[in-house]
């Protein structure tokens, strides 16, 4: 289960987590390299001998949103095909070759982006460098390797047509975009998935890996010096340019409809969605800091508080920030039996609009400050770990010096700040709701919501 | 389906556990490529056993109390006590009531969390080194000396509720795991739940737990792992002023369990559901472990490092053999593995799965599945077999190091057990030292179907 096993944990595309809030202990200074490969890729660096590994994470702009229409799940198909057979090694030679020196190496295709994770041990870093290049340069795209793995896709399918979670992500996406192409089936669709033929995984491969929409970040037990013309080894032979259409952003439409999907399980899952912020807004830090005392991801957040602790309604309620590149959002997800639907629902609108009304402590937002960033380095604890981080810098579009002036930036933020970007943002009336299962007392909330259209 | 994993504190990621039929075992407890994991063993007056981890890597600390307790212990009728005392640990003591120490970990940036296992009930901190002393001072503290609000537990009691509906009713596969566990084991406890079962927790009482707490929960059953910025004497300092400082309690030395009688004939155990996405089947096999090789039913010739062997040949990787015959050569499935865990006090499993093709049943599968079962017993495997999953599984060991927590984690659940640092530092080389003999010797000690379950998940017709 190779294949399906590696889709397992995305099924929340929809709920992709923001960029790791990152932070430093007190005092300490991360000193980022930029280093400019002898063929001039860029890569951000933190050095780190203690294990004898290099990590390379990397993502090429060329997500689902790009796949041709009719060929949905193209990318998604790309993240298992890639990793059947480079060159002249075919699936059964590529794999054993891969795995005989313990090299890791996997692929994940988001809505804007395409990324991929490589760890290779430095006893076998040149051996791993001619098998990566190989399969971005020379993916073999077997016909019986691309029909196993459509196969497999089509069997993922059906399992998350019969996931309360996926169920949900789907019916949100169809209520906020519409037609925009974030509204597609990333995974694609048994005839989507029938229409992909080897021209265009080899499309794919040609359009999308390019340097120019490339983002390096590397980590490991190698220096500076040997990294640049390592990375050139990697990346040897992709195009220069991209070849990518433009989108339009998304307005989010149907702001404050519930829909509820009649579902036999014990409990409701509720997802609630709304306008968020990018990662380049000014106000962007505040809103993360207002997220974290709502719903961020400890015990002791309000709705944890409310729902959790004092109620037993559910074993845990959370909020987080998707940055998808054509429309951030802010979500809400939590499960609790059926009974208490209604009423964690209620519950849950009446903290989401909370602090743009009361305002919070000084205590409260010193103690959320103090969490964020001392919680910063505890995100980054191996060399694997580093690297992504650094590649997530950089889509985030954030500067090397970040992690150093992080700490001050959320500092400075007042209570003043955090109620009026509340006020500006977060809106209960605005969340759009979609719950799946067979709740109870969620009539009141869909009539007031009708109203509301 | 799922691989017994142990139950956390909180919230469960939001992804799907559907397919985690297909999810790899624990990985066997392992250390370093090159000798071993840098750990540093001490005891302290009242039994508390120390082990520290030094890891330079950054100005960070992970630090985990191991109890020697978990589900299998409770009293037959209180299944899910030893998961909901985990989650009530967390309400305080006098001296720091109510979420204090909760508080202590989130103002300084940490993170926090717990977990319970058949075997073991574990509590773990990462946090910035210069808190460590205030952490093992509250730990230690907590000890003893929980204090349990009636109306807490309660809520605690239907969050609890809510965790069980969420991880196994909203989930066909994981009912059917608990309905596989239920009927591998026939007399053994391993049979219940982790979380126990729904009407037992709803029954369970706050004096219920109390009791257990003073019953298990003492220096003397407990396992201190720091791993991070810290030097071993420094800590054995701090442990004698914190730890030292708590009374041994009456907590039981032996875990005297009900043990599995042989077992005469394999069992079924089906489920099908109009919420099945797609029909899998597996077949588990009662197995030994790390630290005990139940001689009833494997006889004497059980190896649970040469059958951790045996498992990588038939689903280490994608070509091994259960992938490359059933997946690649023969279409039969869209996915096919093996996995076993070799840790537990008394039994593990060893389990093989398949997910059919689409227009392949579910009888040919499982023929599919038991043709090439049997072959390992008829035909054996050969030694490149051998050799190319010990040098696989070795090379995988040094991913190890790249991780403040995985020693600890490690090291404490094989010490929880009553394993030894020894067969963790050695276990490279023993690894390297097994043979094909032993892969098949082993092989023929526990591919007995009288001693399987098989597990079948598939859609309701029509649905």
């Amino acid at each position: 289960m190779y294949r399906l096993i590696k889709s397992v944990s995305k099924s929340l595309a929809l709920a992709g987590c923001a960029l790791a809030a990152s932070f430093l202990p007190a005092g300490a200074s991360m000193d980022i390299k930029e280093i400019t490969t002898p063929s001039g890729l860029t890569v951000w660096f933190l050095p780190d001998q203690s294990a004898p590994l290099v990590s390379v994470s990397f993502a090429f702009k060329g997500g689902s949103i790009y796949d041709p229409a009719g060929k949905e799940g193209l990318a998604f198909l790309l993240e298992g095909l890639l990793t059947e057979g480079a060159g002249d090694l075919d699936s059964q030679a590529y794999s054993a070759a891969i795995n005989d020196i313990g090299m890791r190496l996997s692929f994940s295709s988001g809505r804007d982006y395409f990324t991929g994770r490589f760890t290779t041990l430095t006893d076998f870093q040149d051996r791993a460098a001619e098998l990566f290049n190989a399969t971005l340069t020379q993916p073999r795209f077997d016909q019986e390797a691309i029909a196993r793995n459509i196969s497999q896709v089509k069997t993922r399918l059906q399992i998350d047509a019969k996931d309360p979670q996926w169920i949900a992500i789907r019916q949100m996406r169809e209520l906020l975009y519409a037609d925009h192409p974030y509204a597609r089936r990333q995974r694609g669709t048994d005839t989507s998935l029938d229409a992909i033929t080897r021209d265009d995984l080899l499309a794919f491969v040609g359009d999308r890996f390019a340097k120019d929409t490339l983002v390096i970040g590397a980590s490991g037990d190698i220096s500076e010096a040997d990294l640049g013309p390592y990375i050139d080894r990697l990346f040897a032979d992709i195009a220069d340019t991209a070849s990518l259409k433009s989108f339009e952003k998304a307005t989010l439409n149907n702001p404050g409809k519930m829909e509820v999907r009649d579902w036999p399980t014990p409990q409701t899952f509720i997802m609630a969605s709304q306008e968020g912020l990018s990662r380049d807004h000014p106000d962007y830090l505040i809103a993360y800091v207002v997220n974290h005392i709502l719903g961020g991801s400890t015990l002791s957040t309000r709705l944890n508080k409310e729902l959790r602790e004092k109620r037993g309604w559910t074993y845990g309620a959370s909020s987080f920030f998707s940055l998808g590149d054509l429309a951030p959002l802010i979500q809400i997800a939590f499960s609790t039996q059926n009974e208490h639907a209604g009423d964690a629902l209620a519950l849950t609108k009446e903290i989401w609009g909370d602090i743009a009304q009361h305002g919070i402590s000084e205590q409260e937002l010193q103690k959320a400050k103090d969490y964020i960033i001392g919680n910063y380095a505890l995100q980054r604890t191996s060399i694997r770990q580093t690297a992504r981080y650094l590649q997530g810098l950089q889509i985030a579009g954030l500067d090397r010096s970040y992690p150093n002036v992080r700490s001050e930036l959320i500092g400075a933020i007042s209570k003043e700040d955090i109620q009026r970007v509340a006020k500006q943002w977060f809106a209960p009336e605005r969340l759009r709701i979609v719950a799946v299962g067979q709740p109870q007392g969620l009539d009141d909330t869909l009539e007031a919501a009708k109203a509301a259209e | 389906m799922t691989p017994k994993a142990p139950l956390s504190l909180k919230t469960l990621a939001l992804s799907s556990a559907l397919l985690a039929a297909a999810g790899p075992g624990l990985s066997p407890a392992s250390a370093q490529q090159n000798g071993g994991f840098d750990a540093h063993q001490f005891q302290l007056g009242n039994g508390m056993q120390i082990v520290v981890l030094p890891n330079h890597r950054a100005p960070i600390v992970h630090h985990m109390v191991w109890y020697k307790v978990g589900a299998a212990d409770e009293t037959p009728g209180q299944s899910g006590i030893a998961h909901l005392l985990e989650h009530l640990m967390f309400k305080g003591t006098k001296k720091n009531p109510d979420d204090t120490y909760s508080q202590f970990v989130v103002r300084h940036g940490g993170n926090e969390n717990a977990f319970t296992s058949n075997d073991q009930t574990a509590y773990h901190q990462t946090i910035a080194k210069e808190h460590l002393p205030q952490i093992m001072a509250m730990e230690a503290d907590r000890m003893t000396n929980l204090v349990l609000d009636e109306a807490e537990f309660l809520a605690e009691r239907s969050v609890v509720i809510e965790e069980r509906e969420q991880r196994v009713g909203n989930n066909p596969s994981a009912k059917l795991g608990e309905a596989m566990t239920a009927a591998l084991y026939q007399n053994h406890p391993y049979g219940k739940p982790v979380i126990g079962w729904r009407h037992e927790i709803e029954d369970l009482q706050r004096q219920d737990v109390l009791d257990f707490y003073d019953k298990w929960y003492g220096p003397q059953n407990a396992i201190l792992l720091v791993a991070g910025d810290v030097e071993p004497a420094e800590i054995f300092e701090l442990a004698k002023q914190t730890y030292g400082q708590v009374e041994p309690t009456a907590a039981p030395s032996e875990r005297l369990r009900p043990q599995e009688p042989p077992q005469y004939g394999q069992r079924r155990v089906v489920i099908e559901d109009e919420t099945v996405g797609t029909s899998q089947l597996m077949i588990r096999y009662l197995a030994p472990t790390m630290v005990k090789r139940d001689p009833n039913l494997f006889g004497d010739q059980a190896d649970p490092i040469a059958l951790s062997v045996l498992a990588y040949i038939l689903g280490g990787d994608s070509t091994t053999r259960l992938n490359r015959k059933l997946v690649e050569e023969e279409s039969i499935a869209v996915a096919a593995g093996a996995y076993y865990d070799p840790n537990g006090l008394d039994y593990s499993g060893l389990s093989a799965y398949i997910v059919p093709a689409p227009g392949t049943d579910l009888d040919a599968a499982e023929a599919a599945l038991n043709r090439e079962l049997d072959l390992v017993l008829s035909e054996g495997v050969s030694d490149e077999e051998v050799a190319t999953a010990i040098r696989r599984m070795k090379v995988e060991l040094v991913y190890e190091q790249d991780s403040l927590t995985t020693g600890a984690r490690i090291i404490g659940r094989a010490l929880s057990v009553g394993g030894n640092l020894d067969d963790i530092q050695n276990y490279a080389q023993r690894l390297e030292a097994v043979t094909k003999d032993e892969v098949e010797a082993t092989a023929k000690a526990v591919l007995k179907k009288k001693q399987t379950v098989v597990a079948i998940l598939r859609p309701t017709e029509g649905s």
